[in-house]
């Protein structure tokens, strides 16, 4: 086995969560600081207060307990861990928490029952596709004191029965996010075009940065600040507020300690820290590609039906190919969230680069929400921009359709 | 118990054969003394496990200071021959997929039991946590209602353990112990361990309420380690899953698990995630035996370790050798200058170490070496740091004067660089 493919990192005295990821670095300071970026990465977070007085702060509300819980071996999400949920609350803020330390109760738990599509093509080869629905079940209805138990929160000033307005979001990939970071703004606005003027029928858009499902998000530093912040209630330089997405009417929640050290600078990460875990997260290599086994025709297939309108390759020079134009889309009424606002139907182009790092895994997620369990299923549920190119996958033969696929499968 | 007992001292007779052996430099033979070092160390875990489950039998009888402190020695004193352990469980995974259960940290410890309110208040009424195993039959963790009544080792492995996917979930092995005996170390950044009364365990005088379930917390976890130690002993027996997955290795393959273990326990573990890792959050409780302030000793036994399998010779808790053909050996002939150097990388680690140990001697324990704005002891932990790097350097060079192939070590990626 090629040791620049795949070494194992082991955490920590634990045994669970392990990176298939190399260290770019040799033996080194610079190297160090990658390894103990990734040790934070795996790091668990607990309750504060707690005498592992460094590790503590987590929640009050929290999803998850590790970066490295919702992006296993730095690849997406599942649905049970890393499927996250945007709402616009007073009560509930803006994500529900679906874990909270001991004593607190979690803001709701999300039921996904599921109804079905049969898709034909004309060969008759038939797919099913699974279309969520999202319920909320034990939703927190109103403020409560800190004695109280889940069951005995009284709903009193504000009454929360369903919640109706929620985007879900996937965890999504890190492989190369470094290299994202490193595409010029220019070459991402000169693929801009939002009158679609060039009537390809694409109307890609530069939100407000080129990182998260909406592309609000400007770097890295933000987006890992906002992940600690809202998926795991750990406060750092750019999102100080320990209690994490706790809202002024959830007291019983804003009453409870919380993990910022005078040490820290009174962050429950501090800036070494902190700087340490972003060293590893922008290094996150991307996995290797099996080169000598691309298919060329699956690839000419990609451009030819128009995948490459949108999942873009080419920046510097050619040396940044992550499949993504990180542009907004519009991709239909099937995929939209709830939100009533006009990016309810749009959605960044997630990068295909790393497809190749979850062909192994028996569950597969694919698409914002992760309602696709496999590549074919998640073209299929392409809609709005994508509509046309998804007609043209339909009307492909097999072995083309089958050539596509393994393309995929490659990068 | 008998029979574990008889099987036991059938297996310390067979090890016993192995030693005073001659040195010899085949493969081969230099695996055969990594076999020997594996078995007896674990072996030694083992017995020194067996001595603390006797001081906590005996303390649970008795419970005071004095007994109490017994019974802290002997935890103590097991980990002298656990942490030398610790080279074999990188590139052994066996030993890497076990070792959670005993070794986990850092751990949650509001899971098992009463933690202070707050930091340098100490209270005797003033519970933060409510949601602990040892105060509740029921209790709820990250939405999982769990039965908690009769606190057993199946309860406490199967069920309680790294509850909710959550590492720091910890309800089994030497840390919880170390928490249970010592308590929580309220000192910060200042010199002291964890202070928790013997009365904690009485049944007469309880202190902090739920003795009873804290004594039958102390007796399961224990017993747990005990038979979890067991598994790892026979698991290095001929025939056992550790000593075939390393004879599928052959030789070579062999030799790279041992350069694997000591490469990735020196970078990864130890220069990083250890002792980095607490210098850069300056966390005075991220150090590895944090209850105890036995950091020290936890860090110098597993240099110890790395030494034992490179000089192919292991000391006893009993004071025996365990020698034979070594990787020392076989580098003085095929190249005497990296030998010396690795000798030389060797001895200077184990004089940051001492370093190590000679502060906590003087009260200045890991936590207090890592404080912020402690540059004397920055100076300290950063030459451990320093040399742990330098020696895993040197390992690598080995690694490719022997040209050996599928060695990976943690957190490194220089060999694949070539």
């Amino acid at each position: 086995m090629n040791l620049r493919l795949f070494i194992i990192y082991f955490s920590c005295c634990c045994v669970n969560i392990s990176i298939a990821q190399e260290n770019p670095f040799a033996i080194s300071e610079a190297g160090l600081d990658f390894l103990t970026g990734q040790a934070l990465f795996e790091k668990n977070w607990v309750s504060a207060p707690s005498s592992t007085k460094g590790s503590d702060g987590l929640g009050p509300l929290y999803n998850a307990r590790s970066c490295a819980q919702c992006h296993f071996e730095a690849g997406k999400g599942t649905l049970t861990d890393g499927l996250n949920f945007r709402i616009n609350s007073d009560l509930l803020g803006q994500q529900i928490q679906s874990s909270a330390i001991s004593g607190l109760p979690a803001e709701a738990q999300v039921d996904i029952s599921y109804s079905y599509i049969a898709e034909q093509f004309p060969d008759s080869t038939e797919v099913v596709l699974k279309i969520p629905s999202y319920g909320f079940t034990n939703v927190q209805t109103g403020p409560g004191s800190s004695q109280l138990r889940p069951t005995t929160i009284e709903s009193t000033e504000i009454e929360i029965t369903e919640i109706e307005q929620f985007s879900p979001r996937l965890a999504p990939a890190l492989f190369g996010v470094g290299l994202l970071q490193a595409i010029p703004l220019h070459e991402l606005l000169a693929k801009e075009d939002p009158d679609d003027l060039d009537n390809n029928g694409i109307s890609g858009r530069a939100g407000t940065g080129r990182f998260g499902w909406k592309a609000d998000i400007i770097n890295l530093e933000e987006q890992t600040g906002q992940a600690l912040s809202l998926d795991l209630g750990i406060s750092s330089e750019l999102f100080p507020n320990p209690f994490g997405d706790c809202t002024a009417l959830q007291d019983y929640c804003l009453s409870r300690p919380h993990g910022a050290s005078r040490q820290d600078q009174n962050l429950e990460i501090g800036p070494p820290a902190f700087a340490s875990l972003l060293s590893f997260i922008t290094n996150i290599p991307l996995p290797i590609a099996n080169v000598d086994n691309i298919n060329i025709s699956g690839k000419q297939i990609f451009e030819d039906i128009g995948c490459q309108n949108c999942h873009q390759t080419g920046y510097m020079q050619g040396a940044i190919n992550p499949y993504s134009d990180l542009l907004l889309h519009n991709m239909g009424d099937a995929l939209a969230d709830t939100f009533s606002d006009d990016l309810s139907h749009e959605w960044r182009t997630p990068p295909l680069w790393g497809l190749s790092a979850y062909q192994q895994r028996e569950e597969q997620y694919y698409l914002h929400d992760g309602r696709a369990a496999s590549l074919l299923e998640a073209i299929l549920l392409h809609g709005g921009e994508a509509e046309a190119s998804k007609q043209a996958f339909k009307i492909l033969a097999r072995s083309e359709r089958e050539d596509l696929i393994n393309f995929l499968q490659s990068l | 118990m008998f029979k574990q007992t008889c099987m036991l001292a059938c297996i310390l007779s067979l090890v016993g054969c192995s030693t005073g052996r001659q040195a010899s430099t085949s493969p081969v033979s230099i695996v055969e003394t990594y076999i020997s070092i594996a078995q007896a160390a674990y072996e030694d875990s083992l017995i020194s496990a067996r001595v603390l489950e006797n001081a906590i039998d005996a303390f649970l009888v008795e419970p005071n200071q004095t007994t109490l402190s017994y019974a802290k020695n002997a935890w103590l004193a097991a980990r002298v021959p656990y942490q030398q352990t610790e080279a074999f469980r990188f590139g052994n995974t066996v030993v890497d997929e076990w070792e959670g259960k005993v070794n986990s940290w850092p751990l949650d410890e509001g899971l098992i039991d009463y933690t202070a309110a707050s930091y340098g208040q100490e209270s005797d009424n003033n519970y933060f946590y409510t949601a602990n195993i040892i105060a509740n039959d029921l209790i709820d963790i990250g939405g999982i209602s769990v039965d908690a009544a009769q606190i057993t080792p199946q309860l406490l492995a199967e069920t309680l353990h790294l509850i909710d996917g959550v590492e720091s979930n910890v309800a089994t092995g030497y840390h919880a112990i170390e928490f249970l005996l010592w308590g929580q170390d309220l000192n910060g950044t200042s010199p002291g361990a964890g202070n928790r009364p013997a009365t904690d365990y009485s049944l007469n005088e309880c202190s902090n309420r739920n003795c009873d379930r804290r004594r039958d917390y102390l007796k399961a976890v224990t017993s747990l380690l005990v038979s979890d130690l067991e598994e790892m002993v026979y698991n290095w027996q001929p025939g056992g899953a550790a000593y075939v997955d390393l004879m599928q290795k052959g030789p070579e393959g062999g030799l790279a698990t041992m350069l694997t273990g000591m490469g990735s326990l020196a970078y990864g573990e130890l220069a990083g995630e250890r002792i980095r890792l607490g210098l850069l959050l300056n966390d005075p409780e991220e150090e590895h035996d944090c209850f105890s302030d036995n950091t020290h000793n936890s860090h110098y036994y597993d240099a110890q370790g790395i030494k034992n399998i490179y000089m192919g010779s292991y000391e006893r808790i009993n004071g025996d050798i365990v020698r034979g053909a070594s990787l020392a050996s076989l580098m003085a002939q095929v190249a005497p200058d990296l030998a010396a150097q690795m000798l030389a990388r060797i001895e200077s680690t184990e004089l940051a170490m001492d370093v190590l140990v000679t502060e906590a001697a003087r009260g200045n324990t890991f936590d207090v070496l890592i404080a912020s704005n402690n540059m004397e002891g920055e100076e300290v932990v950063s030459r451990v740091v320093d040399s742990l790097m330098e020696e895993t350097r040197t390992i690598e060079d080995i690694i490719r004067e022997l040209n050996l192939q599928n060695v990976s070590i943690s957190g490194s990626d220089s060999l694949g660089g070539l």
